[in-house]
This record gives structure tokens, C-alpha cells and sequence, in this order.
């Protein structure tokens, strides 16, 4: 079948398609039926991808544990996307590009890229190097100039800079990036989580340095992406969307976004808000702070429940070596149910010892979380994860429930948010603190 | 008036800072409030949706499917659990007990093989603990019918496994209706919905919509479907669907305020009359889905698949169409090659009559030539493309569905994951893409209006 340009198909399916029926609404509810507008974060073509935690066993090659992940462009069009490998410290390690045709996938095993330093084997990507579907198209909207052959094998000082970042917590400086001892937790396993950009260009510049924001950043809700975590060893697999995180208002760039009251981002604040210029101009939606996500626990089928948590750390543009440190951060609040609806939380007026970074993987059973005394095998628990009870605005997280049982069964699930990136933050909750707030979805302007 | 909690929320809403979200005229996006879209995702609701569930009813070792329904609010509140064949029939309902912040876990195979719900004790407010920090059921609820909610009576375990096996339904007269395909293990799917009282009232009866439901977002919940024989655990969330506006009861939702903006509902077919007034957020009904089959690992993807029969509204026996067809199946491999359909509805010749039709809730492999255009270059992976609207011309809108990507390897490994939906279900429908034969237009993301 012969193909239509680009631009033609795209009126083409607007003239096919039934006038979109969204709409805003002045009264009831919701205010808005439109696609890509509103703060809820759903499994939904996005600007931003978010890997919330991810560990890679670097000594044992395809036997040991590794985390893979795909994106896809759901587009008809060429789309740059730019992966940022940060450490559990929120430290960006690396960034490289994955050149994708219309209708692309590409898998990435991190195993790959951090214990062999190659990118999407076997020859990497590129416009020279990739297939072009037949109803593939030229994005003549991207600088294309630098993504000819992007590299499939990255040096030896990189290989060694991500080892020593995400095993180590530190790196040595190499070209303009520079060094730091302080930049994550020691590890077993290489640990840390990874962000996916959709970009206009080639470059390397990373979401912590100005350019990225004034230059390279896009706002296409185009890509979509899933992981799996394996350990050959233990026997399990692990699945789940990764987050979502749709740019709104869409498209442009970060010039032609700088006028027209139509390109304001109506967020209070942003995914990248400590990085991008105006803490908006990113314009990607804000994650939650308020988690229920269930746990079960021991039991004749020996279960195991374990949490990966994704944090906002404050490290943003400019931060300094030894600001990276502070990042271990408390949380608000967590009050462990069990089925029978006991509940333990901490001592009023105590600190919760709980001190998480970036990103981690805790366990239910972890000293640092309350932990249930009755013998409960189950129940569910309700994370505040924001990081200061006392500001106006809840820092952003992320949950994703990890269970395994008897070594062989394993599954990831999402938590449930209580509100979206916009709610209030909660405050400490009465079943932590006499007089403090009731645990529940976040209130909503509804009747 | 009662609604989840109205003292607790005043409290709340006195004890925190003010509402950080807010609607606006212009940008985006238009609604930053919470419980203010038509926008799907794992956040306390008021219904939730098992797409699919399957349980070995011979082998008490074989395979099931488990789900937990988790009440995340301080007030109790009573769900109704409804069980669907895969035609979408309506096969039995029972109801949940949760004092606040309770959570049950309901094994499919204790319900369907012996009637048994929640643990020995069962549910009820005689029976369920109360937790210091949970508080009764508020104004616009009827406990009165919750005190001890039996297990269920065995001539209903007989009906369930005839109608999930079987696709039998008895009429009073012993005469059968086909409400079901034939499956070796009992297949379906399940509701849960926020209701007022205890009563056995399915979302099929006029009650249900007039008495029983109610518009609490509170719930929340995941689902586990084990195979023990092949080592296998797949999970997810289930299916949230808020109801916006949210609170009331069906008699004080009668102001502006309570004005459901939804060009259509979850529940839509089931409610009489032009105003959706079951108020629950419409499904999408395109999406896609990663793919891996064979390999050195041998990969085998499935998709389960829960869709909306909108010509049907499920009569004692009125199973007329127990399978719509679907609008556009199109795979894509790793190189972009796409693959669509031959022969796209309403061709000439017409495409097989079964071909591409699917029931309400389906467990369909990437390979099964019947539903999937075959890849023809070896390829191992890629990504499939799902429109699953049945293009019907009697209806006005897009059909629902709801897509889990599931695969397996090695006869050890095992994910369960939501297919990226491209629109959320206020999205206008779509037509074959221009990769089918006889379509047009690119396939992607459904349009906004931003910039």
C-alpha cells in the first residue's frame, strides 16, 4: 500500500476520526474529559519514562540477576529518546540516546551497559544504522546531525565509572564530567534507577545541566515502556509498566514554549522541577507522595514482601558533590495494617528511622519500617514518603510492590496513590500523631 | 447525605493545607485536582475490574486467581463482588464486609468451588474486627442486612461451575442458556462496586443503579493468578475506576455539582435512561502491547482481554451477541515491519465469522493465527496494536476494553503487566488504521488539545 507523507496521514486520521467529544465542563464532574489533561499519572504514551529502581549483578554474566527495559515510540515519526542512569543517591551517572524509527521498540538489558558498556547490542543504533518500517516517517522536526552511528560500545572509563558509581557510591572524573566520592550507598548490586527523555537532538548533555532544558528537551507524549527484573538464580521474574510521566501541554519546543498563555504549564511544580530553569518549563507531571500498597508476609508459603521506592531527591542543577549525602532523606510517615486492622506506626514525637534516597529496595521485615508484634502475616501499609511535614509542598515518590513466595513466584505491582502529584501534602497521620490527619485518599472538590 | 466519610474529610480538609489543585481556562492541564479526569490509573476508587480470571476446579493444587479488595478509608463499607462469565453474563453476587481499613482476600476457587467467602469466619459486622482507628459505616448506608454474610448456598456453587465451565445457565424450567464458552478451568471475570447495603441485587437489576450504589472512592486492590504445575505467579493491579463526581446517594446526586461529564460510563449499558448516573470512568479501547515469542528463552506472550458487549443488557437468557468483532489487530516487529488484517470488517469477501471476534473476557496468545496476523519473517518480538471498538454502527461511541500483557519463559518466569493504553475512554473512536487493508491514517496516541 502506498503511503501517505507524514503530515497528510496526521490530517488524514483527524479527518477520520469522530470529533474528539472531550471537553471542559463548569459544573459536575470531572471538569475535563480531555486526553492528556489533567495531574493523574496513568499507564499512558508519555514524554518522561521513569525505571524507579533498578539492580544489576555485574560479576555473574546471563545467571545473575540484571533489569531490563523497553521503549517503544507509538508514533509514526522518528523520536530521540535520552536514558539517564542515576544512582540510588539521585547521581547521574550517564546518558546516552536511543535513535528510534516510527513504530520502533528497543530492549535494553542494563546488565549490557554496565558490566560490557554496550548499548543496544548488536550495533547500537543510528540513522544509518536502523530499519525503516514502511509506514515509518522522517521527523524533520529533530536535529538529526549527531545521530548517525550512536555508540554501541561505550569505553573502558565509562564502564568503570558506572560500576563505581552504582556498586560503590563514588566516580572518577573523566572528560568534563567530574568526579565524586559521595555520589551513592554501597551496593552488592549495581543500584539505582533511570529516566527516559524524549529529546529534539544527539547531544549528551544530562538533566542536570542547563542545556537540557533550554535546548534539547521535547514535550511528544510518544513513548511508551516496560521492565522486567530476572534472577536466574532465584528463579523469579519481575514485570511492570514503567511510570509514565505525560508532558501537558504537549509538543513544541523550549523556545516556541516561551509564548502563548495556551504553552503555560499549569502544574505547581514539575518531575524535573529541580532541575529545569523555571522548576516548570519541563512541564512533565508531578508523582504522588501518598502510597497504600498491600504486604503479606512468612506463612506456610513462605511469602516475602519488598518495596521499590522512588524518591525525589533536592540535587538538582548546580548541586555539589557533598550536597549528594543529604539525600537520604526521612519520610513523613508509615503505619503498617494488618488484616484485622491493628496498626503500628511510630512513637508519637519519635523519628521514624526510616532514611531513604533515590531509590531503594526495602523489605516489609526491614527494622526501619514499624513492624507488626501479633504474629500478622498480611495487611497493607500507608507510606507519606514526603520528606518535611512542615513545607507547603509534598516531595514526589513513587511505590512499586514486590512480592516473591516458595522461590519460585514473584510479581511487581504498582501501589496505590491516595491523590495524584498535585494533592496536598497529607501531614503526619492520627495513627502516628495525637490530632494529626485521618489516613485516606487525598479530599477532592467533588460534592 | 453520607458519603465516604463526611466528618473525617471536613477534618481532613481543616487538618491539611489548602487544595493545591485547581482548574484553569487555558494551558494545561485544564484540572489539576484530584478525582478530576477521565484519565484510568491505580488510584482509590470506587469500582474495581478483574478483566480475567481462571481456576482449576479439579485439582486443589491447580491453577486459581486471588484477589484483594482493600477498604483505605477510616468509615466501613460494604462491596459487591459480581462474577461474569465470558460472555459478560452476570453469574452471581456477593457482598464484603470492611470496617475501615480493612482488607479481604478472596481465593476465586473458594468462592466457585465451595461457596466460601473471605476466611472461615466470613464476613460480616458480627464477624469482622473493628481497628481502633476504624469507624462505622456513615449516613447512606444500611448494615442492617451485613450482620454475618453466609458462604454460599450449594446449589449456587453448582450453577457457578456450570455457567465458568460449562456456559450453562439454568432456567427455572431446568432448560440451559448459553451464557458462556466451554473452558476446561472456570473462566470470567469480576466486579467489585461501593455499595450502600447487603443485597443480592446484580448490576443487571434496576435496583442496583437506583438503591445500591454508591460513589465513595475508597477501594483499592491487586490480583495474583498462580499455576503451580508450571511455577508461574503473574500479578497486577486491578482495574481502578473512580466515580467523579464522587459521594451522594442516587437521591442527593440531583444538583449541578453532581452533573456527570462523561460522554459515556463504565455501567453505561446497564443504566436506564440518558444520564450516566452509575458516574463511573469510561475504559479506553486502544492500546499496545509488547510481544516475545519463541527464542532461546521460550517466550510465549498472551493478552487478557476484558471488553464491553454494549448490544446486550444481559436478559434472563439474551446472550445475542456473545462475541463482538473487534475493529484492528496489527502486530509490528523489532525492524517495524507491520503486519495487519487481510480482510477488514464489513470486506469483500467478509472475513471468517469468528476471526477477530472476541467475548467479554479472553485469554488470547500472540500466535493464535485466529485473532493475531501471522508474522511472516521469524521475527521474535515486537509490539501489537489493539483497537478493540467493534466498530458497530449502532453505536454512537467507542466500545470498552481493557488489555494485560502476560508472558512466560523458560517454564519459570512469568509478568503480568497493563498494556499502554492510547487515549483514555472519553476518546473519540478511531477507524482502521492505513496498515490494514481498506483503513487510513497513521496509527497513535489519540489527540489532545494542547499545542
Amino acid at each position: 500500500m502506498k503511503r501517505l507523507p507524514s503530515i497528510l496521514t496526521l490530517l488524514a486520521l483527524s479527518l477520520l476520526a469522530v470529533p474528539a467529544p472531550a471537553a471542559t465542563f463548569g459544573n459536575g464532574g470531572p471538569s475535563t474529559t480531555n486526553n492528556d489533561d489533567s495531574c493523574d499519572v496513568a499507564v499512558l504514551p508519555a514524554a518522561t519514562l521513569l525505571l524507579p529502581f533498578f539492580q544489576v549483578d555485574t560479576e555473574v554474566p546471563a545467571t545473575g540477576r540484571t533489569t531490563l527495559f523497553t521503549i517503544t515510540n507509538v508514533t509514526n515519526l522518528d523520536r530521540i529518546a535520552r536514558v539517564t542512569l542515576w544512582t540510588d543517591y539521585g547521581f547521574p551517572v550517564i546518558s546516552f540516546n536511543i535513535f528510534l524509527t516510527g513504530y520502533d521498540v528497543q530492549a535494553i538489558n542494563l546488565f549490557d551497559i554496565i558490566a560490557r558498556g554496550i548499548i543496544a547490542p548488536d550495533g547500537g543504533t543510528g540513522t544509518v544504522i536502523e530499519d525503516r518500517g514502511e509506514f515509518s516517517d522522517v521527523n524533520r522536526s529533530l536535529d538529526l546531525s549527531r545521530c548517525d552511528r550512536l555508540p554501541g560500545q561505550l569505553d573502558d572509563s565509562y564502564i568503570n565509572r558506572m560500576q563505581s558509581a552504582f556498586l560503590e557510591g563514588r566516580v572518577n572524573p573523566i572528560g568534563t564530567l567530574p568526579g565524586c566520592a559521595n555520589v551513592g550507598g554501597e551496593h552488592d548490586f549495581a543500584t539505582g534507577y533511570a529516566t527516559i527523555d524524549v529529546v529534539g537532538n544527539c547531544g549528551f548533555l544530562q538533566p542536570n545541566e542547563t542545556g537540557y532544558w533550554t535546548t534539547d528537551l521535547r514535550y511528544d507524549n510518544v513513548l511508551t515502556g516496560d521492565y522486567q527484573q530476572v534472577d536466574s538464580q532465584q528463579n523469579y521474574a519481575q514485570a511492570n509498566p514503567l511510570v509514565h510521566i505525560r508532558a501537558i501541554p504537549e509538543g513544541g519546543t523550549p523556545a516556541s514554549r516561551t509564548t502563548g498563555a495556551e504553552n503555560r504549564t499549569n502544574f505547581e511544580r514539575t518531575f524535573y522541577a529541580n532541575y529545569s530553569t523555571d522548576t516548570r518549563s519541563d512541564a512533565r507531571q508531578p508523582l504522588p507522595s501518598t502510597f497504600g500498597a498491600r504486604w503479606i508476609q512468612g506463612g506456610p508459603l513462605e511469602f516475602e514482601t519488598f518495596y521499590k521506592v522512588w524518591r525525589e531527591v533536592p540535587t538538582g542543577t548546580g548541586a555539589t558533590c557533598a550536597s549528594y549525602g543529604d539525600n537520604v532523606m526521612p519520610a513523613v510517615d508509615v503505619v503498617v495494617f494488618d488484616e484485622n486492622e491493628n496498626f503500628v506506626a511510630r512513637a508519637d514525637n519519635e523519628p521514624l528511622p526510616l532514611g531513604l534516597a533515590g531509590t531503594a529496595l526495602l523489605a516489609i521485615e526491614d527494622d526501619s519500617l514499624p513492624q507488626m508484634t501479633n504474629g500478622a502475616l498480611s495487611g497493607w501499609t500507608y507510606f507519606n514518603l514526603d520528606s518535611d511535614a512542615e513545607d507547603e509542598e509534598a516531595t514526589q515518590n513513587w511505590v512499586v510492590v514486590s512480592m516473591r513466595s516458595q522461590g519460585r513466584y514473584s510479581v511487581d505491582f504498582d501501589a496505590t496513590a491516595f491523590g495524584n502529584g498535585c494533592s496536598a501534602p497529607s501531614g503526619v497521620s492520627k495513627a502516628t500523631q495525637q490530632g494529626g490527619t485521618t489516613i485516606g485518599p487525598a479530599p477532592n472538590t467533588n460534592p | 447525605m453520607t458519603y465516604r466519610c463526611l466528618v473525617p474529610v471536613v477534618v481532613l480538609l481543616l487538618a491539611a493545607v489548602p487544595l493545591l489543585g485547581d482548574t484553569f481556562s487555558i494551558g494545561g492541564p485544564r484540572s489539576t485536582d484530584n478525582d478530576d479526569s477521565c484519565d484510568v490509573t491505580a488510584l482509590p476508587a470506587a469500582t474495581l475490574l478483574l478483566p480475567y480470571f481462571e481456576v482449576d476446579l479439579d485439582d486443589f493444587n491447580g491453577e486459581t486467581t486471588l484477589f484483594t479488595v482493600t477498604n483505605v478509608a477510616d468509615r466501613a463499607q460494604v462491596v459487591r463482588v459480581t462474577l461474569w462469565t465470558d460472555y459478560g453474563y452476570p453469574v452471581v453476587s456477593f457482598n464484603i464486609y470492611l470496617t475501615g481499613y480493612d482488607v479481604q482476600s478472596i481465593n476465586l476457587r473458594d468462592v466457585i468451588y465451595t461457596g466460601r467467602i473471605g476466611g472461615e469466619e466470613g464476613t460480616g459486622t458480627s464477624v469482622s474486627p473493628v481497628g481502633e482507628l476504624s469507624r462505622s459505616a456513615g449516613s447512606g448506608r444500611d448494615v442492617t442486612n451485613c450482620t454475618d454474610i453466609p458462604h454460599l448456598d450449594p446449589a449456587i456453587v453448582t450453577l457457578m461451575q456450570h455457567a465458568f465451565t460449562l456456559g450453562a445457565y439454568p432456567l427455572p424450567n431446568d432448560a440451559a442458556c448459553v451464557v458462556g464458552n466451554t473452558h476446561t478451568n472456570a473462566i470470567g471475570y469480576a466486579t467489585m462496586d461501593v455499595v450502600a447495603r447487603c443485597s443480592d441485587a446484580l448490576p443487571t437489576d434496576e435496583a442496583y443503579f437506583t438503591q445500591d450504589i454508591r460513589y465513595d472512592n475508597v477501594l483499592m486492590g491487586e490480583y495474583q493468578q498462580l499455576n503451580p504445575a508450571n511455577a508461574y505467579a503473574q500479578g497486577g493491579t486491578l482495574v481502578h475506576i473512580r466515580a467523579i463526581p464522587e459521594g451522594g446517594t442516587q437521591q442527593s446526586r440531583n444538583g449541578a455539582m453532581s452533573a456527570v461529564n462523561f460522554p459515556h460510563t463504565f455501567y453505561g449499558r446497564f443504566v436506564s435512561g440518558d444520564t450516566p448516573s452509575d458516574a463511573r470512568q469510561p475504559l479506553p479501547s486502544r492500546y499496545l502491547a509488547r510481544w516475545i515469542n519463541g527464542g532461546a528463552g521460550g517466550f510465549q506472550t498472551a493478552f487478557k482481554i476484558w471488553r464491553e458487549l454494549t448490544g446486550r443488557n444481559a436478559g434472563a437468557c439474551g446472550i445475542d451477541n456473545d462475541y463482538t468483532t473487534v475493529a484492528e489487530f496489527v502486530l509490528f516487529d523489532e525492524a517495524e515491519n507491520a503486519f495487519g488484517q487481510a480482510v477488514p470488517p464489513g470486506g469483500d469477501p467478509p472475513r471468517p465469522p469468528e476471526a477477530q471476534d472476541l467475548p467479554a473476557a479472553a485469554l488470547i496468545n500472540i500466535a493464535d493465527g485466529d485473532y493475531f496476523p501471522v508474522v511472516p519473517n521469524a521475527a521474535r518480538a515486537g509490539w501489537a496494536y489493539m483497537n478493540l471498538d467493534s466498530r458497530s454502527t449502532t453505536a454512537t461511541r467507542a466500545e470498552q476494553a481493557w488489555v494485560i500483557s502476560s508472558m512466560r519463559a523458560e517454564g519459570r518466569y512469568s509478568g503480568d503487566f497493563d498494556a499502554t493504553a492510547f487515549g483514555n475512554g472519553c476518546s473519540p473512536r478511531v477507524n482502521e488504521s492505513e496498515i490494514s487493508e481498506g483503513g487510513a491514517g497513521p496509527i497513535g496516541p489519540s489527540p489532545n488539545t494542547t499545542p
